[in-house]
């Protein structure tokens, strides 16, 4: 027996200076646990459904810091079966899915900021927004977005995290560059549907669904609080237990589990191209607000070179015509924006086709509207654009539009 | 081994929970293994969107997935080996 204990000892009270509990105190128990790093962790999920609710919640639960949200879509009755976020009078509020996410996981844990997009990844968020991010979590239902996120996180060197779902099954991929690549594993087949969805003018005929393809809370659950689990080891830096490099596949129904090795990496792949810190030129002076003219202007000063051609990955639309009355007109908007809403009033008959018959991909002193900012011509708020002078080409970040990013 | 051996290998198939015993020549490729399987119905190839589905061929003993272009030889695997046709999954 050892000694009995003083009776200061066995008294002994923490003086805690009136500081409260913190929310992760029981996670503190984990020998690994780095509550700093998560709490100053920045994370974007994209893809506020069925999934990104799961890994929402999971990621305010674990008290991660800051949450960047991307989604395009409004709350319908079809998706309450499966968010645990989303509310039947949401669905009246006419709001955002990415704006309730938002109010909700703010509800669960009030430490947690939050930041939302109402947009489409492809082109409404800027690639310094994504460089600024820790992890990505994506959370989507089609094949484009997933080509779109693989291609940016690789550029800035973030890993982004897919899962998906189907019945009670769900699969969870880790994607890393030069361990694994979304684009590298695609087949003939992905590439036919890709192209054809491509083809769709806007976001929302892209990303249509006939709400036929049946998903769970269950699988999302799953798959979800694996995605967070992962992420959290990306937070952490915790390389050797990541999946990367893996692919899981759950079947709930047969209670089936594999995880095998990820396609190997191809050498020619247009996704691995990762943008080194000293390539990118951090231009305070350049924001998204600002005029072509003014930006082109910046650009010729800076880089002493007459030759600046800002290249895109998405077209400007700037003639389109209605096919059967064959009236065009002049208009300047970017592909992903021109909605069907939007083509109505150039339609003269009622469903009348509308072509495009002039577009732009790349902004330089021969664009038609040099007045136009660059937001009006689809560039997001910190992005870093690819700039090609007549030596070279140079990656360019809008950091004037620094400010853009604040989590509340 | 001659071109025209063949072996028998036990497939199940995602998320019917069929499971399938299959003699295949062991030079067959995933890719043509994969087809073989669609040809004969045993999974479908669109989702209910009309969507195409796009299938892995695993092999979970060693924890790989047949590549289309790699055969049954070239992954050393042996007769009453288990591969796993499972699709992949898109929707979120």
């Amino acid at each position: 027996m050892g000694e009995e204990p003083k009776k200061s000892q066995k008294l002994k009270i923490e003086n805690t200076g009136g500081a409260k509990e913190h929310w992760d105190d029981t996670f503190r128990l984990m020998s690994w646990w780095d509550a700093e790093r998560v709490k100053k962790a920045q994370v974007m999920v994209v893809g506020a459904g069925a999934l990104g609710n799961e890994v929402l919640k999971n990621l305010a639960l674990m008290n991660v810091g800051s949450i960047f949200i991307v989604d395009f879509d409004t709350i319908e009755f079809a998706n309450l079966c499966r968010s645990v976020l989303f509310r039947t009078e949401d669905i009246k509020k006419n709001k955002f899915k990415c704006e309730i996410a938002g109010e909700r996981i703010k509800e669960i844990n009030p430490n947690v900021k939050v930041q939302t997009v109402n947009g489409d990844i492809m082109i409404d968020v800027g690639l310094g927004v994504m460089r600024r991010m820790d992890v990505i979590i994506g959370c989507l239902d089609n094949r484009i977005a997933r080509l779109f996120i693989n291609r940016y996180a690789f550029k800035v060197g973030k890993v982004w995290i897919d899962g998906a779902i189907e019945n009670l099954s769900g699969q969870l991929n880790v994607y890393k560059n030069g361990k694994s690549c979304y684009e590298c594993a695609l087949t003939n087949t992905d590439w036919e549907n890709i192209r054809f969805k491509m083809g769709c003018a806007d976001i929302a005929q892209r990303n249509s669904t006939q709400g036929r393809v049946p998903t769970t809370p269950i699988s999302s659950s799953i798959i979800a609080a694996m995605q967070v689990q992962e992420a959290i080891k990306v937070i952490h830096g915790n390389e050797k237990q990541s999946m990367a490099g893996e692919q899981f596949k759950y079947d709930g129904m047969n209670n089936w589990i594999i995880q095998f090795q990820s396609e190997p990496v191809r050498d020619e792949c247009d996704s691995h191209y990762e943008i080194k810190e000293d390539e990118l030129v951090k231009a305070k002076g350049l924001s998204c607000a600002m005029t072509i003219e003014d930006c082109l202007s910046w650009l010729e000063n800076h880089f002493e070179d007459d030759y600046i051609s800002i290249q895109l990955n998405y077209k400007i639309i700037l003639e389109i015509a209605s096919m059967n009355t064959e009236v065009s007109h002049d208009i300047i908007i970017p592909e992903p924006h021109f909605s069907e809403q939007k083509q109505t009033k150039y339609q003269k008959e009622p469903g009348e086709p509308i072509g495009i018959t002039k577009y732009a991909d790349q902004i330089n002193r021969d664009f038609p509207d040099l007045s136009l900012t660059l937001r009006e011509v689809g560039v997001p708020p910190l992005h870093i654009l690819t700039v090609e002078t007549s030596k070279d080409i140079y990656f360019v970040e809008l950091t004037g539009d620094e400010s853009f990013l604040e989590f509340k | 081994m001659s071109n025209s051996e063949v072996m028998g290998i036990v497939v199940r198939v995602m998320p019917s929970g069929d499971e399938l015993e299959v003699e295949l020549p062991i030079y067959s490729t995933g890719k043509e293994i994969k087809e073989e399987l669609l040809a004969a119905e045993v999974a479908p190839r669109v989702d209910p969107e009309g969507n195409p589905y796009v299938y892995d061929l695993i092999f979970k003993r060693k924890n790989v997935s047949i590549g289309d272009s790699k055969t049954l030889f070239d992954l050393q695997i042996q007769e009453g080996d288990t591969l796993y046709l499972a699709p992949r999954l898109v929707p979120g």
